[in-house]
C-alpha cells in the first residue's frame, strides 16, 4: 500500500465531467448550483450511488461514510448546466442528529432505501417526514430504491448475495412516493441502472430555479 | 551516571507515578507489581530516601523532602500497597512475552508470536523510506536505558522518537503504553477471551451493524481481503460492543480498529479502544455522539480565538466548520489523510492525548489561510461549503509534497507539507493543553446535551404514529416524564432501546397522577407480585402492573413512548363506557369475559387503592356497596359476573359513576415541574455526567466509586506525556489510598497537591535515577512544544532541522519520512 493510495473520503472530486453527454465548456452557460443531500439507512448504497453518478464506477466494499462526504458533479441538462454539490451523509442511526447540518439549505434530497430490506423503507419514510417539516420548504425529494440488481432474475450473476429477495414491492414504494409528492426511482449503483435519471430529473424539476 | 530531578511523586494503590516539575524532563508510572525491591537508604544529607529496584533492573532513588512523619507514612503505605499487588506478579512473565520490546532487546531479529496483522500481511509503507531499521535501533537504545513496556521512564527524547514516527513493530506497544491501555490489559488478564466466550453466537443490533461494516474497513489493506483479517476485526468490535452494550458500535470505530489492528494484537486493540471510548474521546461513539459534537464546539471556539479573521469569514459566508472537521475527529484523521501520515498523527495522539486532534486541525486551518503566508489564503476566499471542502481536500492530497519547493536551501526544500504540519502544530498551538480541552469540555457539555436532547425529542415526537388527542404541550410533557422516569430509574440493563420497564412505569405513573404515587416500601417479590415486608400483597403495585400489561400492546415487556401515549389517550379521551370496560378487562385476568369472586374482590381493592387518599367518606360506602351488589348480580349458578352486570353495578352507585365518567380521566395531570426539566437527559448522557461528576467528586476526596457503571474494570493511569490528563485518575488512586489508611493528613497524598499548581508544595520529592551514561546524550533542550522566541516560521524550520539532523555521535538523523 503506498502512502498516496489512500485519500480522504472526500477526495474523489471529479473534474467537470458532464453526466455522460459529453463535456460542456461553453463559457456563456453559467452553471446553476444545486445543493443535494443523500439520506437513508446505513449501507443502502448512498455513497455508491454518488460514486456511480460522479465517477461512473462501483466499489464492492465502500467504506462507511463518517459524518458526511462532499462531492461535486456538473452536468448539462437541455439548456442549462447544473453543478450538483452533493452531501453524502452517514447512515447509522446515531449520526442522525448531525443530519440537519447537511440538509440545511439543500434544494434537493435523495432518500435511499434498499429494495431487499423492508426496514430501510421505514427509515426512508422517517427521513422524508423530517425533511418535509424541517428542511427548506421547496426542497425536491426523490425516493430511490437501490440494489435492484439483487432482485432482477438476471442470467448467471455472481452467485454470492443473490439469494436475498426483494422485500419492498415497487408498487408499494411508488404509491407512497405519490402520496407524499416525491420523485420515485429504482436504481442499481452496481449496474448503473436508473442512477443518472435520479439526478437529471431532479435537475429538470421546476423547483430547482436558476 | 546520576541525574537528579525535582518533581511530584504520587502513590496509589497500584502505581507509583512521578512528574518532574517542568512536566517534561521526566515522568513515569510504575506499577507496583513490577517492583522487585524497596530499600531505605540512610545517606548523610538526605535522611529520607528509598531505593526502588524494578523488574527490569532499573534502580530509582527517591528522596522525599519533608518531615520524618511524612516519610514514615509513605514507607508504610508503599509497603502495604506492594503487598497487595504481589498477587499480580505471577502474571508478569507471560504478559511480557506479549510485549515486542522484550523480544527486541533479546534479539532484534527475532519475531514474537503476538502482534498486529502487519506481522503477517505486511506493514503499510516502504520500510526503507520509513527508515524503520534505524528508528528501531534508536528505540533499542532508549529501552535499554530507560526501561520498557510496564516500567518505561519517559525523558524528553521519548517524545522526539515518537514524533518522528514509530517503527512498525514497536508501534502498537508504544500506543498502548502511552494511552495506558497496557495497564488495563495487564490487570484484566483473560477478560477479552471471556467476553468472547460468554457472548459466542449472540446477536444484537450492534453485531448486525458491525457485520455491515466488516468488509468496509480499510478494504485496500490486504488483511481485510481475507477471512482471517475480517474475523480479527469482527472479534475486537463485537467484544467491545459486549463490554459496553450501551455504546455498542459506532461507524468510525471500524476504521479506527482496523487501523490499529495492523500494529496491535486483538487484545491490545481491544483495551486501546476502551481507553479511547472511556477517556481520550469520551462520548464520540456513544449513541448521541455528544462527545464528538462537544469537541466540534470546542474546536470552533479555538478557531475563533486563534484565528478570528478566518472565523469571521466563515461566519460571513455561513460555512460550518464541522462539515469538514467532524470526520477528522471521529476517525482520528485516519480517513482524512493518507494512511501513513494518519499513523504519525496517531503516534502523537496516543502520546499527548486529545489536544493533538485540535492542534493538527488548527494547524491545517492556519496553513491554509493567509495568516502564515505559506499556502496562500485560500480558506479566506471560500464562499461556500463546497469550496471549503475542496481546499482541504487538495491540501490533504498533497501532504507528501514539498512545502517550500522554491527555497534555495536544499534542506528546507526537502520538508514536506506533512513535516511542516507536524512541526508547526505543536509549536504554534502549544498552549492548547489537555487541561484546557477538558475544561472546555466541561463548560460546554450542558449546552450540547440540551441541544441533542431537544433534537431527539422533536424527532421522536414527530415520529409518533398516533398522538391520540393530546395537545402538543401534553405530548411534550409526557415525553419528559417518560424519560425522567427512566433517568431516575436507571438500571444497568442490556436493552438499548428506550422501552420502559415495570419499575419505571410505577415511577412514571406516579409522576402524572397522585393516586399512583407509591410509597417505596421494602418490597420483596414473590411469584412476581410485590409484597411488603410482612409478606402482604401490595394492591397498588398489582393494579399498576395490570395497566402496564394493558398498555404493552406488543407484549414486549416494555413500553415505548407510543404505547404510553396510546394507553393514556384511551383512558383520558375515552368515555364512561370505555373506562368501565377497561377496568373490567384489567381485572379479568384470564380474559374469559367474566369476573369471578377473587377478581371482584381484587376490583374492590383496586378501588380502595385509588381512592385511598380521598378525604371523603363516600368511597368506603361505595366500595362496600359495590361488593354487595356485585355478589348479588353474579350469576348465582357459577358465581361470575359479566361485563353488562358489572356496568349495572357501577352505574347503580353515583360515586363510582362519577369516577368512571370523569374522575379517573381527570386524575391524570400533565404539569411540567420546573426542576425536572433540566434533567430530561438520555441514559448515556446521564452516564457521562455521572462519571464526570465522579471524577470531580473524587478530586474532593469523596469516594463514590460504587456508583460508577463500569466499576468492574480497575482503572489505571494513562501515560500521556503531559501527564495532566491523568491527574484525575492519579488523584482517585490517592484517594483510595487515603480511605484505606485512615491517616490522610500527610502531604504526599493530599489530593490538592496533585493539582497543577506550582506553589505551595513543601514536600518535594526528588528522584535520582541511576542510568548509564548514554542518558546524557539525550538531554539537549529540544522540545517542539513551547519555546521562548517566536522567530517566524523559517527560523523555526531551520532550528528544528539542525536539531534533527545531527546527534551527538555525528550521525545523521534528518527526517524519517
Ligand atoms: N448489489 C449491490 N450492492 C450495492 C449497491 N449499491 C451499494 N452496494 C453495496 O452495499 C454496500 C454499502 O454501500 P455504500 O454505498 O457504502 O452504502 P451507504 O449508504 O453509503 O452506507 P453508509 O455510508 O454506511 O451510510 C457496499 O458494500 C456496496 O458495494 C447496488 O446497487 N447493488
Ligand atoms: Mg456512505
Amino acid at each position: 500500500m503506498s502512502n498516496t493510495s489512500r485519500q480522504s473520503t472526500l477526495s474523489s472530486e471529479s473534474p467537470a465531467r458532464a453526466g455522460g453527454e459529453g463535456t460542456n465548456q461553453q463559457p456563456n452557460l453559467k452553471p446553476v448550483q444545486v445543493k443535494l443531500v443523500l439520506l437513508g439507512e446505513a449501507a443502502v448504497g448512498k455513497s455508491s450511488l454518488v460514486l456511480r453518478f460522479v465517477n461512473n464506477e462501483f466499489q464492492e466494499n465502500k467504506e462507511p461514510t463518517i459524518g458526511a462526504a462532499f462531492l461535486t458533479q456538473k452536468c448539462r441538462l437541455e439548456d442549462k448546466v447544473i453543478k450538483f454539490e452533493i452531501w453524502d451523509t452517514a447512515g447509522q442511526e446515531r449520526f442522525h442528529s448531525l443530519a440537519p447540518m447537511y440538509y440545511r439549505n439543500a434544494q434537493a434530497a435523495v432518500v435511499v432505501y434498499d429494495v431487499t430490506k423492508a426496514a430501510s423503507l421505514d427509515k426512508a419514510k422517517s427521513w422524508v417526514k423530517e425533511l418535509q417539516r424541517q428542511a427548506n420548504p421547496n426542497i425536491v425529494i426523490a425516493l430511490a430504491g437501490n440494489k435492484i440488481d439483487l432482485v432482477q432474475p438476471i442470467e448467471e450473476s455472481e452467485d454470492e448475495s443473490t439469494e436475498s429477495g426483494r422485500q419492498v414491492p415497487t408498487e408499494e414504494a411508488k404509491a407512497y412516493a405519490n402520496e407524499f409528492g416525491l420523485l420515485f426511482f429504482e436504481t442499481s449503483a452496481k449496474k448503473g441502472d436508473g442512477v443518472r435519471d435520479v439526478f437529471t430529473e431532479i435537475g429538470m424539476n421546476d423547483l430547482i430555479k436558476i | 551516571m546520576k541525574e537528579s530531578l525535582n518533581g511530584k511523586l504520587q502513590l496509589s494503590e497500584g502505581y507509583l507515578a512521578f512528574v518532574a516539575d517542568d512536566a517534561k524532563s521526566c515522568n513515569f508510572v510504575l506499577p507496583l507489581y513490577t517492583v522487585r525491591r524497596v530499600e531505605r537508604i540512610n545517606s548523610g544529607t538526605h535522611n529520607f530516601a528509598l531505593s526502588i529496584l524494578n523488574w527490569h533492573q532499573m534502580k530509582l532513588i527517591l528522596q522525599i523532602n519533608g518531615h520524618k512523619v511524612t516519610f514514615e507514612k509513605f514507607c508504610n503505605t508503599i509497603r502495604d500497597n506492594l503487598k497487595n499487588q504481589v498477587r499480580y506478579m505471577k502474571n508478569l512473565r507471560s504478559f511480557l512475552s506479549t510485549c515486542f520490546s522484550e523480544a527486541l532487546l533479546v534479539d532484534p531479529k527475532k519475531d514474537i508470536s503476538t502482534g498486529g496483522l502487519g506481522l503477517i500481511f505486511g506493514f503499510p509503507g516502504d520500510v526503507k523510506k520509513l527508515r524503520d531499521r534505524y528508528k528501531t535501533k534508536l528505540w533499542i537504545e532508549y529501552l535499554q536505558t530507560n526501561g520498557r513496556n510496564l516500567t518505561l521512564v519517559k525523558v524528553p527524547y521519548f517524545s522526539k522518537l515518537v514524533r518522528v514516527g514509530l517503527p512498525n513493530k514497536l508501534r502498537g506497544e508504544i500506543w498502548e503504553l502511552c494511552s495506558g491501555a497496557i495497564f488495563l490489559r495487564f490487570v484484566n488478564d483473560g477478560m477479552y477471551e471471556k467476553l468472547q466466550k460468554d457472548n459466542a453466537g449472540k446477536v444484537s443490533l450492534s453485531t448486525e451493524e458491525i457485520e455491515k461494516d466488516l468488509n468496509r474497513s480499510l478494504p485496500e489493506y490486504p488483511a481485510y481481503q481475507t477471512k482471517e483479517g475480517i474475523n480479527t476485526l469482527r472479534r475486537v468490535l463485537t467484544a467491545y460492543s459486549w463490554k459496553d452494550p450501551e455504546l455498542g458500535y459506532c461507524q468510525a470505530m471500524n476504521i479506527v480498529a482496523s487501523a490499529i489492528l495492523i500494529y496491535m494484537s486483538e487484545e491490545q486493540a481491544f483495551w486501546t479502544l476502551s481507553v479511547l471510548c472511556d477517556r481520550l474521546i469520551p462520548g464520540y461513539y456513544s449513541t448521541s455522539m455528544y462527545g464528538a459534537i462537544l469537541d466540534q464546539i470546542i474546536f470552533e471556539h479555538y478557531v475563533q480565538n486563534k484565528m478570528p479573521l478566518l472565523y469571521e469569514h466563515f461566519q460571513n459566508v455561513d460555512v460550518q466548520l464541522s462539515v469538514a472537521c467532524l470526520p477528522w475527529f471521529l476517525s482520528l484523521y485516519i480517513n482524512s489523510m493518507p494512511l501513513l501520515f494518519a499513523f504519525r498523527v496517531l503516534d502523537c495522539f496516543f502520546m499527548e492525548g486529545p489536544r493533538v486532534l485540535f492542534q493538527i486541525g488548527l494547524e491545517i486551518f492556519l496553513i491554509n489561510s493567509a495568516i502564515l503566508k505559506i499556502n496562500g489564503d485560500e480558506l479566506l476566499t471560500i464562499t461556500d461549503d463546497g469550496q471549503f471542502i475542496h481546499v482541504l481536500k487538495k491540501y490533504f492530497s498533497t501532504l507528501d509534497q514539498p512545502a517550500h519547493p522554491n527555497n534555495k536551501n536544499q534542506k528546507i526544500r526537502e520538508i514536506t507539507k506533512f513535516n511542516e504540519l507536524m512541526m508547526v502544530a505543536f509549536k504554534e498551538f502549544s498552549n492548547i493543553t489537555t487541561e484546557s480541552v477538558i475544561e472546555l469540555r466541561k463548560t460546554h457539555q450542558f449546552k450540547v446535551i440540551h441541544n441533542i436532547e431537544s433534537f431527539t425529542k422533536r424527532g421522536q415526537i414527530r415520529n409518533l404514529k398516533d398522538t391520540s388527542k393530546f395537545s402538543k404541550n401534553d405530548i411534550s410533557i409526557i415525553y419528559d416524564k417518560f424519560y425522567n422516569a427512566q433517568f431516575y430509574g436507571k438500571q444497568k440493563s442490556v436493552r438499548n432501546d428506550s422501552r420502559m420497564d415495570l419499575n419505571t412505569f410505577y415511577r412514571f405513573l406516579g409522576s402524572i397522577s397522585s393516586w399512583a404515587k407509591l410509597d417505596d416500601e421494602n418490597l420483596t417479590k414473590e411469584n412476581g407480585s410485590p409484597r411488603d415486608n410482612q409478606g402482604r400483597r401490595l394492591v397498588g403495585y398489582e393494579f399498576i402492573h395490570k395497566l402496564f400489561i394493558h398498555f404493552d400492546q406488543s407484549q414486549s415487556g416494555g413500553l415505548t413512548l407510543q404505547d404510553v401515549i396510546c394507553g393514556l389517550g384511551k383512558i383520558i379521551f375515552g368515555d364512561l363506557m370505555s373506562r368501565i370496560e377497561l377496568f373490567f378487562n384489567l381485572h379479568d385476568s384470564d380474559l374469559d369475559g367474566y369476573l369471578f369472586k377473587e377478581e371482584i374482590l381484587q376490583m374492590s381493592e383496586s378501588f380502595l387503592f385509588i381512592f385511598r387518599n380521598r378525604n371523603d367518606d363516600g368511597h368506603l360506602g361505595s366500595v362496600s356497596n359495590f361488593i354487595r351488589n356485585a355478589f348479588e348480580y353474579t350469576d348465582s349458578h357459577n358465581l361470575r359476573m359479566s361485563l353488562p352486570s358489572f356496568r349495572m353495578v357501577v352505574l347503580a352507585d353515583g360515586y363510582l359513576e362519577e369516577f368512571f365518567d370523569s374522575g379517573f380521566a381527570s386524575s391524570f395531570q400533565f404539569i411540567e415541574p420546573t426542576e425536572e426539566r433540566s434533567k430530561g437527559l438520555g441514559r448515556e448522557i446521564f452516564n457521562a455526567l455521572m462519571s464526570d461528576g465522579m471524577r470531580l467528586a473524587e478530586k474532593f476526596g469523596k469516594r463514590i466509586n460504587h456508583a460508577k457503571p463500569k466499576s468492574h474494570i480497575p482503572s489505571s493511569p494513562d501515560q500521556n506525556n503531559s501527564s495532566n490528563s491523568n491527574r484525575n485518575d492519579m488523584t482517585s488512586h490517592v484517594q483510595s489510598l487515603e480511605s484505606s489508611n485512615n491517616n490522610a493528613e500527610s502531604n504526599y497524598n493530599d489530593s490538592s497537591s496533585l493539582m497543577p499548581r506550582n506553589n505551595s508544595q513543601d514536600s518535594f520529592i526528588s528522584v535520582e535515577s541511576q542510568k548509564s551514561s548514554k542518558m546524557q546524550r539525550n538531554e539537549s533542550p529540544v522540545s517542539f512544544g513551547s519555546d521562548e522566541e517566536d522567530d517566524g516560521l523559517m527560523q523555526e524550520v531551520d532550528r528544528l532541522l539542525s536539531e534533527f539532523s545531527i546527534d551527538e555521535n555525528g550521525k545523521k538523523l534528518t527526517f524519517f519520512l
